[in-house]
């Protein structure tokens, strides 16, 4: 997954105004938080859906990209 | 442990770099905010090189000081030569920019004697060179992110991938600078120091896409990356968010000269955007990268505690001092 990708899908649920529920995931294990630190949580207090992004998503999101670069 | 460190590198300049006028500028330069030499300055990236060795090597010497003096006076150098390009000159110096660029210089190769000194102490089997190879390739990899960042400033709107790369080149060499410098010096496991480069990268791009999340468009700063244009992650993303909004015309909404204020609107605009959201997501998996290198190190039987004090002061106090003890 390349990181356009990701931002295609970002810049769509701001469009429809979904961007809480569509990058949030039901409470499941894997969304047991981002723990966003303090830094985070001041850059990015607008956004209630900052906690519930997937993290094993966030995770893998880049392998592509960098190991290109590499 | 910050402050011998802090000492150190004064000694460091008084010793090589003779000239007096020269000198002193530079002490004075070092003693500004942000600089090593200031009284709140954090000194992470030598920290960071002091951290590296004492998990391989259990304990801090002359040479694990000498490395972390040499880290330290590159990124003091790279921070200087980044002020004169965003035009951030320190007024109460009074000095031009070719004056800091000379400085940057000056920096740059104090730093290099004192990676001389402590690959002179870790010379045996080749070691010492070794580390200096390693340290002067990352050197140029941080040195081509400046480039490219300079580049693209005077270019039209560049893609994520791109801002991207060039924050990873520029920052995350930073810290794949330090961090094998320092395994280099203290060990010769090839796939250690592998982890150690990758840990000093991840965490150092994590910090950077922080810094560019939080500089993008903070409330009640006239001084913003979005008002100057710059081409950092978020600012890439909104730009491209702006120029893909069919309700926008090119009528100006991004403020038409650099360094303008930026409108109330366009602060609701970025905020509406997700840039904030995207730009995390990708900080967030850098620093899960660094948690994860510092697991797999751990396994190694690396002595990563103070390691993992600075990824959390980083995380979750990133304006606490870290102390190494």
């Amino acid at each position: 997954m390349e990181i356009t990708k990701l931002e295609k899908t970002v810049r769509q649920a701001a469009r429809d105004g979904s961007l809480g529920s569509t990058l949030a995931t039901p409470e499941s294990k894997d969304d047991a938080g981002l723990n966003l630190s303090p830094e985070f949580d001041q850059a990015t207090k607008t956004l209630a859906a900052k906690r519930r992004v997937r993290r094993h998503a966030a995770t893998t999101l880049l392998n592509t990209t960098t190991a290109r670069w590499a | 442990m910050r402050d011998a460190l802090r000492s150190e590198i004064h000694k460091t300049v008084e010793t090589y770099c003779t000239e007096p006028t020269q000198r002193e500028t530079m002490l004075r330069a070092l003693s500004r905010p942000g600089f090593a030499l200031h009284p709140e300055a954090k000194c992470r990236i030598g920290l960071l090189t002091l951290e590296v060795h004492r998990a391989i090597q259990g304990t801090l010497g002359t040479t694990a000081f000498r490395a972390a003096i040499a880290t330290e006076l590159y990124m003091e150098a790279a921070f200087m030569f980044d002020q004169v390009a965003d035009h951030e000159l320190d007024q109460a110096d009074g000095l031009s920019a070719a004056e800091e660029l000379a400085l940057a210089i000056g920096l740059m190769s104090c730093g290099a004697a004192a990676a001389c000194e402590a690959a002179l102490q870790a010379s045996s089997d080749g070691r010492g060179f070794r580390s200096l190879l390693q340290l002067h390739r990352d050197c140029i990899a941080s040195s081509s992110g400046q480039f490219l960042d300079a580049r693209v400033q005077k270019l039209g709107l560049g893609t994520t991938d791109e801002a991207l790369r060039i924050t990873c080149l520029k920052s995350g060499s930073i810290g794949r600078l330090a961090t094998a410098f320092a395994s280099n010096i203290a060990t010769d496991e090839p796939q250690t120091i592998k982890l150690f480069e990758e840990f000093g990268f991840n965490l150092f791009t994590y910090m950077q896409l922080v810094d560019d999340l939080r500089d993008a468009c903070p409330e009640n700063i006239p001084l913003t990356d979005l008002g100057q244009h710059k081409k950092t992650l978020p600012v890439v993303y909104f730009s491209n968010f702006l120029a893909e909004d069919a309700t926008v015309t090119n009528s100006g909404i991004m403020s038409p000269d650099s360094g303008e204020p930026v409108s109330q609107e366009v602060r609701q605009r970025f905020k509406a955007s997700g840039a904030e959201v995207f730009s995390a997501i990708i900080a967030e998996t850098f620093l899960n990268r660094a948690k994860s290198n510092l697991a797999a190190l751990r396994d190694r039987a690396m002595m990563v505690d103070g390691l993992e004090q600075l990824v959390r002061s980083v995380e979750f106090n990133p304006n606490e001092i870290i102390a190494v003890s």
